[in-house]
């Protein structure tokens, strides 16, 4: 007892308290501009934490780390781009609910999830600590490969009534995810000497492509995000909250899963969130279907992301062994502060572990009142004509990628991947089964390796895999025979992430054929690899093989409709297109400020019939923030412009 | 007291964001934020201006990429030659340019170096509790060691030891950074790891004791007492030149270059600056803070190093490339 009074009078210093707010309002902002991470803002404090003492250290950084997970929702409701690589799942039926003019009620439900997920994640540190350290040094690299494989359950899960586009889909991510120097060996896959593949192909750039870009076209296209004043009010944030309450049983599966996934290395964020999406879709609760807009495919992913930061505590305070990258800024953080991580961090520095929980869970309500006291004004950009919405988004995500490795490979992946995203969500192939393809299938490479270098065969023995694997084949089987059981009727309209329920089997057949044709030229070519090296994106490509085959022999038969021939939508997706490549040129032309000022006022005036005063106060706000975030913080390298 | 340092760093924090009316210099990282060069950076950062003669504002930007080799292409191809840019790159980059065929259309002669930080030597550790005490046992036993890529210090280090010593134990590579391997070794899955510098070794494994079985160094300068030095251990002429070759690294350890075509003046006021700056008790005692102790050695030793690789002997580097396969 004397302990929690001790560590609360340390914690409700008004100092550090102050320091703790910092730290949120600074992560706030981190997670609401697509591309930078909570790393990059944990790099950026460290230093300013040298010459605090212990307890503001850990609050000026479990601050900002907190609740990055939080605000990051907001670009992912709003826009459908996600603020960070957590909110990925979120984007699906977020940005659906945000369409059906609940943008509100989405938010209050993401912000009411991330704080029980945040509260769940400080609590679970609290108790985990004594009893969990012992449990991770038990683990086995077969046991990371494991929780590894429940990703893959995920996949099984969200491809819903249309097994093989999915199967294919996360194949292709799989496949994609090759890309670069093989870990162990150093062999180069498919870089074409180009450094910047060196890599690999980064995960921000991708899935801002990926789903940023298709639904700014997207966007673009129906005018503005909801047609209706109405849905901008406080009901709709108190509707979400009482969401929250209703599913209660979801958010606590949701918060413990986070927690958990939170303390396995290498896992973490980007996964967590689609576990317990694909758990969520598992029962619809009432809602409408999954990604039209079923809160729940809010909930899930929103209390998972927000308690990995307590989850991702556990293993780092106990044992030293951070689980991430944000994890290791952290451990470098105690470290200064003279504090040894381990048992000691039980006895005597037990106040300082104390104070993290503390920290963790204020940082939480703080974060979500900020963010709830800004819903009304953050959901009625909702109702900003998209002439002025879409430049300002492009404008960031363009350069939210481009900072990633201040490259133009980053423009060039962005636009690839944004027209992959199109396709994709134009012909209903789910996005996210390709998304975890794409985190999963290094990981299992990695773990796959590392496992039988140590373990040799053995590794098959491994309680934890066998189980894990013997439950994949037992759910991918009932996934194929509910799916034979709908029936086609209902196959299309299943598939989580689609958008269309009607496409032509002619175009089916095309995008299926050109996989089909692609997965055989990188099989072909893998074989000037070496073997460890081509294996797994042999599997992948193989894998694709196959079920592209057989979706395409499903489809022979079917008569051509002209379902799919939405020009509408491809030409608000061509107009994207467009102004992206313009915008790249002209960041190389005149510089990223003076050629996001010439778009944004050019759309606004020409698209939005805006006036001169709006469009040059909208364009010169967005050059302002742009300059603030990438240029005064970030430090962008920007290129050398061409003409002056 | 406490809460006024603290409420100093606010300011300082609030402060950082304010604009500045000096020119600018980027040091630019060859990796993400967040890793070991990256807060080496960011301390330097911070002192930097205090000692440049003249009114520069120091930030750091990130340009991750291929272990450093992107921005090192960049510094010899892109980067301005006016001294706005410093570079922090891997200390094996000359040495990779030296072995890596796709890598060698980089010219390191043509860099200009400010200073390298860092001069120690790498050890090999193992669990203590596996009885692997001796030289001879490190040779003889069978076990394994961890490492990351096959690029990389932890692997070229082990790899090696292993082939100039003859030695039983096998190399696991593909571990996600130093901390993957430090981890499996604190579990159990492997017996140790080479490439750690002494210091980190408490730091790192905490309860567990260790033993330094190997000590990995270009020359006898910089040794540490009591434990073998693999130069001196092996017998073979050509053997110790490729591995003198092969660990020249870790003499120049944490490099800071300019670009080609850097005015001689720009690089000698950078140079001054730096060898104010490493004996400035304040950064001193922020270095220690990342837990590093820096023994920078001037940018022109650097330069005679990359000459000297440049010109060894073929068969060296053909031996070289043997030993670190």
């Amino acid at each position: 007892m004397d302990l929690i009074l001790t560590t609360l009078g340390e914690v409700t210093d008004p100092a550090r308290v102050l320091v703790l707010l910092i730290g949120v309002l600074a992560g706030l902002f981190i997670g609401v501009v697509p591309g930078l991470s909570g790393i990059f803002g944990m790099a950026l404090l460290v230093p300013f934490t040298y010459t605090m003492d212990p307890f503001a250290a850990v609050a000026l950084l479990l601050g900002l780390g907190a609740v990055t997970t939080t605000s990051d929702t907001v670009p992912a409701v709003i826009l459908g781009v996600p603020g960070t690589v957590g909110a990925m799942a979120t984007t699906i039926d977020g940005h659906a609910m945000a369409k059906n003019g609940e943008a509100s009620r989405a938010l209050g439900a993401a912000y009411g999830a991330s704080l029980v997920g945040g509260l769940v994640g400080a609590m679970a540190l609290a108790i985990a600590i004594p009893l969990l350290g012992p449990v991770v040094l038990l683990m086995r690299t077969p046991d990371f490969l494991a929780t590894g494989c429940l990703g893959l359950g995920a996949v099984a899960l969200i491809v819903g009534g249309s097994p093989l586009k999915g199967l294919s889909a996360a194949f292709f991510g799989m496949l994609v995810a090759m890309i670069g120097l093989e870990n162990a060996s150093g062999s180069q896959r498919w870089t074409f000497d180009q450094l910047y593949l060196w890599d690999g192909l980064p995960i921000a750039v991708v899935f801002l492509g990926l789903f940023g870009l298709p639904e700014l076209a997207v966007l673009l296209t129906r005018g503005r995000i909801v047609a209706t004043e109405s849905v901008v009010g406080k009901s709709g944030l108190f509707s979400g909250l009482r969401d929250v309450a209703r599913e209660w049983r979801l958010v606590l599966q949701g918060s413990g899963l986070g927690a958990l996934v939170g303390a396995v290395p290498g896992i973490g964020l980007s996964i967590v969130g689609w576990i317990a999406y694909g758990l969520a879709t598992r029962f619809r609760g009432g809602g409408p279907d999954y990604g039209d807009g079923n809160v729940r495919g809010v909930i899930a992913p929103e209390s998972a992301a927000n308690a990995t930061e307590g989850g991702g505590l556990i293993p780092t305070v106990a044992l030293g062994l951070p689980s991430g990258a944000t994890m290791a800024i952290v451990l470098g953080a105690l470290i200064v502060q003279g504090l040894t991580p381990g048992p000691s961090m039980l006895t005597d520095q037990a106040s300082v572990t104390l104070s993290m929980v503390m920290f963790l869970a204020l940082a939480n309500v703080f974060g979500t009142l900020v963010c709830l006291g800004a819903t009304p004004a953050l959901a009625r950009i909702a109702l900003i004509p998209a002439s002025a919405l879409v430049p300002v988004a492009l404008c960031f995500v363009v350069i939210g990628a481009y900072q990633t490795q201040a490259s133009v490979g980053d423009l060039i992946t962005l636009m690839i991947f944004g027209a992959v995203g199109w396709v994709m969500r134009a012909q209903n192939w789910p996005r996210p089964a390709f998304a975890l393809g794409f985190v999963l299938g290094p990981l299992l490479e990695h773990y796959t390796f590392l496992s039988w270098q140590i373990h040799g065969a053995n590794l098959l023995l491994r309680p934890s895999l066998v189980v894990v694997l013997l439950a994949l084949l037992v759910l991918l089987f009932v996934q194929l025979r509910r799916a034979r059981r709908a029936g086609p009727a209902l196959r299309p309209k299943s598939t989580i992430g689609a958008t269309s329920t009607r496409v032509s089997p002619r175009i089916e057949r095309i995008t299926a054929g050109a996989m089909i044709i692609l997965s055989v030229a990188m099989l072909a070519t893998s074989a000037t690899m070496p073997f460890g090296a081509a294996l797994f994106p042999r599997i992948a490509a193989f894998g694709l093989t196959i079920c592209c085959a057989i979706y395409l022999y499903s489809l022979i038969g079917k008569p051509t409709t002209d379902a799919d021939r939405d020009v509408a939508a491809w030409k608000g997706m061509g107009l994207v297109f467009g102004l992206a490549l313009i915008y790249c040129l002209g960041l190389y032309a005149i510089g990223a400020l003076p050629a996001a000022t010439l778009l944004i006022v050019t759309v606004m005036k020409l698209r939005g019939k805006s006036s001169w005063r709006n469009s040059l106060l909208t364009a010169a706000g967005a050059a302002l923030v742009l300059h603030l975030v990438y240029d005064r913080l970030v430090h962008v390298a920007w290129p050398q412009t061409w003409l002056f | 007291m406490l809460r006024v340092k603290s409420l100093i760093a606010v300011a300082t924090l609030v402060g950082s964001v304010s604009v500045a009316q000096a020119e600018t210099v980027t040091i630019k990282v060859g990796y993400s934020a967040g890793g070991g060069t990256d807060a080496r950076a960011r301390v330097i950062a911070q002192h930097l201006d205090r000692f440049y003669d003249g009114d520069i504002d120091v930030v750091v930007s990130n340009v991750p990429g291929a272990g450093s080799a992107k921005l090192m292409r960049m510094m010899v191809t892109t980067e301005p030659n006016d001294g706005s840019v410093l570079a922090m790159v891997s200390g094996s980059m000359p040495v990779s340019v030296a072995l890596r065929d796709d890598l060698a259309d980089i010219d390191m002669s043509e860099v200009r170096f400010v200073t390298t930080l860092e001069n120690q030597p790498r050890v090999c550790v193992v669990r203590a509790d596996l009885g692997i005490e001796t030289l001879e046992d490190f040779r003889t036993k069978s076990f394994k060691m961890g490492a990351t890529g096959r690029a990389s210090a932890t692997y070229v280090h082990a790899a090696a030891a292993k082939r100039a010593l003859d030695a039983n134990y096998e190399v696991i590579t593909g571990f996600k950074g130093a901390a993957g391997a430090n981890a499996a070794i604190l579990r159990g899955e492997i017996a140790g790891r080479c490439a750690m510098e002494q210091r980190d070794i408490a730091r790192t494994f905490g309860d567990l004791e260790m033993n330094t079985i190997l000590q990995i160094a270009a020359s006898d300068d910089t040794l540490i007492g009591g434990t073998p030095s693999l130069l001196n251990e092996v017998q073979d002429p050509l053997d110790k030149q490729a591995l003198s070759f092969l660990f020249t690294d870790t003499s120049f350890f944490s490099p800071i270059m300019v670009a080609p075509g850097t005015p001689e003046d720009i690089l000698a006021r950078y140079r001054a600056a730096f060898a104010e700056m490493v004996v400035d008790p304040e950064f001193i005692e922020d270095v220690a803070a990342i837990n590093r102790a820096f023994q920078p050695r001037d940018g022109s030793e650097a330069e005679a190093w990359v000459r000297d690789m440049q010109s060894a002997p073929s068969e060296v580097i053909t031996r070289a490339k043997a030993l670190a396969d």
